[in-house]
């Protein structure tokens, strides 16, 4: 059936198993109910139905449990940075972070005040930057575009898909 | 430019309504504004004759108090039926570097909303240890406003019931809104994906 016996079978597709789950991991990327600061009202204008993330699959959770994406909404101050890098540490892998806005980036225009982390990716890792202040809904759903890009071509970690 | 004598005249006679409205209004607000300035400050004065009132701009009547005496003026100023500050608007904490440290309270009147004072208290002590008595028995709202001038400015309000910080970490060194404030934070290195794939940091 299929590629091996070079037949082809409607209904049925034959791509590799790391496609396919690549595929299913960026095609349902449940983001963290989770904002931080002014982006956090654009990115909740990104959620509700004039733009409409549910066609991505993406729908917010209210729990870091799970949750695949974490959007960074917003200033990073010293405080908040610990109860995200907790967050980030309760997420189970394969997660993805989002950098949304100049704040997250690198500080915005707050980079080098006192109580300011001077970006998210001090803290966390992070896979996509939105730049904007704040960002348009479109920015971010480029991100999000951008995000499966990156999705799509990963590797699968084999040795943790088996433990 | 006019175009004719009559254009003239009639500008003439609107700039003339217009100096006379404006004069108009310029009275009505000046005999209004000293009633409750007038008041505030003859109380003032009448119970605490030693007390440094002024009246400088708008409506604010100001008043400097020594910080031992703050909660007996506090208190006189909430409770006496003439004045009625029944609410504490706000508290700033000022840093002068060489004169040091200024504590500012904006006390408004409910009942009379115009009548409004603000009261300035130079903080007992020196530079590392400056301390105002709280007015948190007073008025309550004292409280997290206190604790933002602890926090920020580093202003300690003796008789304070928690006297915490309210907005920066609890392990904060310093008080950053100080003049001399050194940022002593460690750098934080940016993280990179592949130190976090497997494990928690």
């Amino acid at each position: 059936m299929g590629l091996i016996d070079n037949e082809h079978v409607p209904g049925v597709i034959t791509l590799p198993l790391r496609r396919l789950i690549n595929w299913s991991r960026k095609s349902s990327l449940w983001y963290l109910l989770f904002g931080i600061a002014c982006c956090a009202i654009e990115m909740m204008a990104t959620g509700a139905s004039r733009y409409d993330f549910d066609r991505f699959g993406m729908i917010f959770r209210a729990s870091p449990r799970q949750s695949d994406l974490m959007i960074v909404p917003g200033t990073v101050n010293e405080k908040i940075a610990d109860r995200v890098r907790t967050l980030y540490n309760q997420m189970a892998e394969p997660r993805w972070v989002i950098a949304m806005g100049g704040c997250a980036i690198n500080g915005g225009p707050y980079h080098g005040e006192y109580n300011i982390v001077d970006g998210i990716d001090k803290v966390i890792p992070v896979d996509v930057y939105v730049p904007g202040c704040p960002p348009r809904p479109e920015a971010l759903m480029h991100g999000v575009l951008k995000l499966q890009e990156i999705i799509a071509n990963e590797g699968i970690r084999w040795e943790a898909l088996r433990a | 430019m006019h175009w004719s004598v009559a254009d003239e005249r009639r500008d003439e006679a609107r700039s003339a309504e217009t100096s006379r409205r404006t004069e108009g209004a310029g009275e009505a607000v000046g005999v209004e504004m000293p009633a409750a300035v007038a008041t505030v400050m003859q109380v003032l004065r009448e119970r605490f004759p030693h007390l440094d009132v002024v009246h400088k701009e708008d409506e604010w009547v100001e008043a400097r108090v020594a910080p031992d005496e703050l909660p007996t003026v506090a208190r006189f100023l909430r409770d006496d039926a003439r004045l009625q500050f029944n609410f504490l608007s706000s508290i700033a904490a000022v840093d002068y570097v060489e004169k040091g440290f200024e504590v500012v309270y904006h006390l408004l009147s409910l009942p009379e909303g115009r009548r409004k004072l603000i009261l300035k208290v130079t903080p007992a002590g020196d530079r590392d240890n400056p301390e105002v008595p709280t007015v948190t028995d007073i008025w309550p709202t004292a409280n997290w406003h206190e604790r933002e001038a602890w926090d920020l400015m580093g202003i300690r309000f003796t008789g304070h019931p928690d006297l915490r910080r309210i907005l920066l970490r609890e392990d904060w060194v310093g008080h950053p809104l100080r003049k001399d404030y050194q940022d002593r934070r460690p750098v934080r290195e940016r993280q990179f994906k592949e130190d976090w794939i497997g494990r928690s940091g």
